[in-house]
């Protein structure tokens, strides 16, 4: 069986071709995963990295040079990737407070953290509803309702990447949101 | 893995025909003439050139090489940066030091004038009250354009390309400056180059601060 051309298959892409693109991103994906596992070991997001990337390669098509190689072009694409990953999730371990650090007894424990999780559910609640109503919405039918983005981005007549970036807009919002309210 | 399959079924159906990106040099054209005219038209709807600059640089070749120098840093600083926001490029470090070479050639004249090495004339005529801000405000829009190239093409801001993005776009007005402002190797130092290493050291403290927060 001989290799896939990916050079080849990026380059028939640029016509519109949807099925050698999907075949493009079907064959690439693995290679994602494997970079991405040898880099930084099996991360508990790995997926998720992993479509992050892809839809990074997707955004950036139109920057690679068909006289170029395909693979040095998308594995600098997906290191970016995994840097912005590990800066996002080095700043919020930084914000994290583990348990060992708070001097309370068993007890004392339990009913903190039951007052302090009513009060993080309501605080979030209000914090979504505070929210632009499109992202609330984008918010609601699919992280609480359990719609895919597929699902709703046909509701709404758009795109997947579309409601995925306004889907984390409403992340960075309501981060920065809970924060504030929470004093995190 | 289904997710995985719809995923990226959804990403191939947003598939439309499209063009590659041109080439660094014609993108890095764009860029440039651009940013000439727009902070050209600036500085002559604040204040007209030096009346006497023309003359000077056909008679004075140190000084014409140095303003050359000056002019130089834009293109080879530009090139660069355009090269390198093309995802997998990789270049050397001589690279790095070529497209720098012209401002660190345009430092050196200046200050062997400003230090007495050369004798240069130096004049009050057409000095700019406002040279050195007009080269930290102006300094912004093509830094802006570069940044946000880099961020369409799905870049990192590391601090050898911050700096360079600083050097290229804080160059334009500089350059200029040998032109419009008065003459004074002293003066050329502190108000024309000093905001240029300015907005290097705070794009240097931008990327530090992007590698811990971003």
């Amino acid at each position: 069986m001989s290799l896939p051309n990916f050079k080849e298959l990026m380059i028939q892409s640029q016509s519109g071709d949807q099925n050698t693109y999907e075949k493009l991103l079907q064959l690439i994906y693995p290679k994602v995963q494997a970079f991405l596992i040898k880099k930084a070991g099996p991360l508990a997001l790995t997926d998720d990295v992993c479509q992050d990337c892809l839809i990074a390669i997707h955004k950036a098509k139109h920057t690679y040079d068909p006289q170029k190689e395909f693979e040095p072009w998308m594995y600098a694409i997906v290191r970016n990737k995994l840097i912005d990953h590990f800066r996002k999730n080095q700043r919020l371990s930084k914000k994290e407070v583990t348990t060992d650090k708070i001097d309370v007894t068993d007890r004392q424990l339990h009913s903190y953290s039951d007052v302090k999780e009513d009060n993080i559910r309501q605080t979030l609640h209000d914090c979504i509803a505070w929210l632009p109503s499109e992202m609330r919405e984008a918010v609601e039918m699919i992280k609480i309702n359990g719609h895919s983005t597929k699902e709703y981005a046909e509701l709404k007549g758009t795109t997947e990447v579309a409601v995925r970036a306004r889907i984390s807009r409403a992340y960075k919002l309501l981060r920065t949101k809970l924060e504030k309210e929470l004093g995190w | 893995m289904a997710g995985k399959d719809d995923f990226i079924k959804g990403l191939a159906s947003e598939l439309t025909p499209y063009k590659p990106q041109q080439k660094p040099l014609v993108r890095f054209m764009y860029w440039f003439v651009f940013s000439m005219i727009a902070i050209l038209a600036v500085m002559l709807f604040i204040q007209n050139f030096r009346a006497q600059f023309f003359s000077e640089l056909a008679s004075d070749s140190f000084y014409f090489l140095e303003t050359l120098f000056a002019f130089l840093v834009v293109p080879s600083s530009g090139v660069l940066l355009f090269k390198l926001s093309v995802p997998g490029t990789e270049l050397k470090k001589s690279h790095y030091f070529l497209a720098l070479a012209p401002f660190i050639l345009f430092v050196t004249f200046v200050a062997l004038s400003a230090f007495g090495l050369v004798d240069q004339p130096s004049s009050m005529d057409g000095k700019r009250s406002t040279c050195m801000n007009e080269i930290l405000i102006l300094s912004w829009l093509p830094i802006l354009l570069m940044t946000f190239h880099f961020s369409k093409n799905q870049m990192h801001f590391s601090a050898q390309r911050l700096g360079l993005i600083g050097v290229a776009g804080a160059s334009i007005p500089a350059a200029f400056m040998q032109l419009a402002c008065m003459r004074s190797a002293e003066h050329v130092l502190k108000f024309h180059i000093g905001p240029v290493f300015f907005v290097v050291v705070v794009f240097l403290v931008l990327a530090f601060m992007l590698k811990r927060v971003r």
